[in-house]
């Protein structure tokens, strides 16, 4: 039954989609006001079928219903609750139908909080919005959908169909296959659901983009509109780029936590354009410029969003994420294609009204290095974007496949990531149209000294990596520079205000939350920076074959296998084996770990997962491994050790970045003033309602 | 005649001890090393899985892989360098079998675009850069000398009330 409901609610959301779609884009050819009243009720209708749909499954997965294929494909008995419910993404059917009911909840968000200020905007959001939710639902409901049943005819042949064919009956399967080991992490509880939020909240600002090309209203007002939306899809891209990051690290049992590899580049790219729009939107707002620029950012971050969902389902590009691979590819080809004509089309058609309305006044001004900031983010963008899919132009021009791993991206990136790093530092520095050399050189004066004394201490603690040297170096003048406006602020409100410097610190806070919000992202980025340069070039592995107590040294660090525990887990879901080794620090025993490898039966076969075991410290992480391919035993177990250096501060650098957006996008009461004061007065849109 | 053969004596000692040396080095060389896993995988991280692309082969599970390391203990106690071996199976599986593709034409395909698309950003930057730079020396030059955060007033205070009391 709850399958029927499943069925019927995704194809009404579709249908209700398609109909909003028609309603939106029929109000502004026939000017009626009713049409597009219709048109925002469609969108609720819609949305709240997709949330039937997605509970039915939901309902379906807790019950382990094994005559639906999609529950056989990601669950089984001994699966708990929360792994059930993480199956609802742990799959590419129920994932679609999950991605489904984000978008369809942003866009009716997107459409009801701007119903009132930017109604003239309405019909083209609505369009772009539920135009993408229907193309993603029509997947859904005609190539991988999650409600598929197995029915079996009278010759015993199993068949797989949403609806019950002539001559059939329904069969349930026992049991089911249960879902991937590797994505059996607390990680993937939030991973995919925070990406996925990341990837439709950046759909919200180029619909209105979108509406601003068709509308010819290329005032700042769509960028006023959706720049909460854009930093708050940045904040879940952020977010959802560190939580694959830290599954990685936990779960592929290779010591590091970025592979390079083209599922983690399709949500870089996407991130890369999305900050640099979000900096460069800023001088559109301050001065009237780049305009066309944001334009074509916001159309590239959308298209990267849509080739990044394309190229990861359809297996074009092949990687460790290739379980997501299936037919829905020459659709989303297809859609990806169109999506790129009605852009261009549109952007082209407003490439002379798009003109700036200012000009730069001075090099030495924050928006020229904005502006030198915006193309070091598209060099990035280029070179990912070149090497995630040179394999492919490779084998398509010259039949030859290629790898394009680690020692390509980081050449080419380490060097522009590292002038970034510089422009972050300068930036905050520098005031809007033009900065005296004076104050230059004074703004400079102490970031610079810090950072060079920074470079000196790390230098006489041992360090001679000339690389290391100078992104440390560079990495701290980014973050000396902005500890200096925290500083500067404080003491100008303690000496003005007589304020105690932590509460005029945490005025500048209340007072400014868009720029001290986005400072402390600043900060945090600095953090995960000096994670990264001490994690990636410092690193140390090696790999022995102990027996029951040998030990192995590395770096100062002595680690002695004690023994193996193994034996079924208590709910009988898998085979454990477990190492334990003790971890001794000059002399002194600093952890007991247990690294492990877990073995998950299921009707075909088995399948293994390594964890690791980490002794985690400020300075960095001692990091083992049983390598699962060699035999284990109390009379030989091989290991594999890495010293991560640093690598933890990546992980609190992202709670910083995470605090800084939350403080950046908390609404501001001043603001909404202003704008209800302006809506009020009919200054902000309202007048222009269809 | 004594001294002679002492000589004799000496030179053949020196002759014994110079040979066994050299021996014992040849027999390193050509055969007898001490191979760890470090070893092998120093060498397997340089190179690829052929059937999970994008795995590095030391860290890869697969049978091939297993494989490819032990072919690798077996080259390096044989007294293979590290080069010589990733040659062996780039050969055998082709570019993919490293991190950037050492085949000439390749290898031009995969970094031109980059570096051209870097040089190209740059003489554009250089050039917008010149030509406001030409901009602001004619009447725009005489644009209001704007001090530090001009159009943002409470920072302009912080800064102007610093002055002012310091």
């Amino acid at each position: 039954m709850l399958a029927e409901i499943g069925i019927v609610t995704e194809t009404l959301a579709l249908l209700a989609a398609v109909y909003a779609v028609v309603a939106a884009l029929w109000s502004v050819q026939k000017r009626e006001r009713r049409w597009l009243h219709s048109a925002r009720n469609a969108v609720a209708v819609s949305w709240l079928m997709i949330t039937a749909a997605l509970l039915a499954l939901l309902i379906e997965l807790i019950n382990a219903d094994f005559s639906l294929l999609y529950v056989y494909n990601t669950t089984d008995r001994a699966s708990d609750l929360a792994l059930r419910i993480t199956a609802l993404w742990g799959g590419q059917a129920g994932s679609l139908l999950f991605w489904s009911w984000i978008m369809g909840a942003f866009a009716l968000a997107a459409v009801l909080s701007n119903w009132d200020t930017d109604r003239r905007f309405m019909p083209y959001v609505i369009a772009v919005t539920i135009g993408t939710l229907a193309f993603f639902l029509s997947l859904t409901v005609f190539f991988e959908n999650p409600f598929d049943r197995f029915w079996q005819d009278p010759s015993g042949n199993v068949i797989v169909s949403a609806l019950q064919p002539p001559n059939t009956w329904p069969l349930a399967q026992r049991d089911g296959l249960g879902m991937n080991p590797l994505l059996r992490h607390p990680g993937m509880l939030i991973h995919p659901p925070t990406l996925y939020l990341g990837y439709v909240g950046l759909v919200i600002p180029f619909a209105f983009a979108v509406a601003a090309l068709a509308t010819g209203d290329l005032s700042p007002r769509w960028i006023r509109a959706t720049k909460t939306w854009a930093l708050i899809a940045w904040l879940f891209l952020s977010l959802g780029l560190l939580l694959g990051m830290r599954w990685a690290y936990d779960v592929l049992g290779w010591g590091g936590y970025w592979g390079w590899d083209p599922v983690e580049n399709s949500a870089l790219l996407p991130w890369l354009t999305g900050t640099a729009f979000l900096h460069s939107v800023l001088i559109q707002e301050k001065r009237g410029m780049l305009k066309k620029w944001n334009m074509v950012l916001i159309i590239i971050t959308y298209l990267l969003v849509v080739l990044g969902t394309f190229s990861t389902r359809s297996g074009i590009v092949s990687s460790v994420h290739s379980f997501a691979e299936s037919p829905i590819g020459g659709p989303m080809l297809v859609f990806l294609a169109v999506s790129v004509g009605i852009a261009l089309w549109l952007l082209f058609r407003r490439w002379d009204s798009l003109r700036s309305e200012a000009e730069l006044d001075s090099v030495f001004s924050r928006e020229a290095f904005f502006i030198i900031n915006n193309m070091l983010f598209a060099g990035l963008t280029i070179a990912t974007f070149w090497g995630t899919y040179a394999p492919i132009f490779s084998e398509l021009l010259t039949g030859e496949k290629i790898t394009m791993g680690p020692p390509y991206f980081e050449s080419v990136n380490g060097p522009l990531f590292g002038v970034l790093f510089l422009l972050m530092g300068l930036a905050p520095l520098l005031a809007w149209r033009r900065t005296s050399t004076r104050h230059l050189i004074r703004a400079l004066a102490i970031p610079t000294v810090l950072a060079l004394a920074l470079v000196v201490v790390i230098f006489i603690s041992g360090t001679r990596h000339p690389v290391a040297l100078l992104g440390f170096g560079v990495v701290g003048f980014a973050g000396f520079s902005t500890l200096a406006e925290y500083w500067k602020g404080a003491v100008a409100r303690h000496r003005s205000r007589g304020e105690p410097y932590l509460l005029g610190l945490l005025n500048l806070f209340k007072r400014n939350r868009h720029r001290y919000g986005g400072y402390l992202i600043h900060l945090g980025i600095v953090i995960i920076a000096f994670g990264i340069i001490g994690s990636s070039i410092f690193q140390e592995e090696t790999q022995q074959r102990l027996a029951a107590g040998e030990s192995l040294v590395i770096d100062g660090y002595e680690m002695v296998f004690e023994g193996l525990d193994q034996g079924m887990a208590p709910d009988g879901s898998k085979y454990v084996v477990q190492a334990r080794v003790s971890v001794y620090q000059n002399g002194q025993l600093v952890a007991r770990l247990n690294p492990r490898r877990d073995i998950f039966i299921n009707p075909h076969g088995a399948q293994d997962l390594t964890s690791p075991s980490v002794y985690s410290t400020v300075g960095g992480d001692f990091y083992v491994i049983l390598v699962s391919w060699e035999e284990i035993g109390d009379e030989g177990t091989t290991f594999k050790v890495y010293l991560n250096p640093l690598v933890g501060w990546i992980w609190w650098g992202g709670v910083i970045l995470v605090i800084g957006t939350l403080i950046a996008v908390w609404p501001d009461r001043r603001e909404s003033r202003i704008r209800s004061r302006a809506l009020a007065t009919g200054l902000a849109g309202s007048s222009e309602v269809a | 005649m004594r001294k002679t053969y002492l000589a004799a004596a000496l030179i053949a000692l020196i002759s014994t001890i110079t040979g066994i040396a050299v021996g014992i080095a040849g027999a390193q060389d050509g055969g007898d090393r001490t191979v760890t896993d470090d070893d092998v995988n120093r060498v397997a991280r340089q190179l690829y899985c052929p059937i999970c692309e994008n795995v590095p082969l030391d860290v890869c599970g697969t049978r091939a892989c297993i494989d490819a390391r032990n072919e690798i203990r077996q080259m390096l106690e044989d007294g293979m360098s590290d080069e010589e071996i990733i040659a062996v199976f780039v050969e055998r599986w082709g570019e993919r079998a490293v991190a950037t593709p050492r085949d000439p034409t390749l290898s031009f395909l995969v970094w031109a675009l980059p570096l051209t698309a870097i040089v190209i950003a740059v003489a554009l930057l250089v050039w917008q850069l010149y030509s406001w730079s030409e901009r602001r020396t004619r009447p725009a030059q005489q644009a209001p000398a704007i001090q530090p955060g001009t159009d943002d007033k409470y920072r302009q205070r912080l800064e102007r009330e610093i002055r002012e009391r310091s």
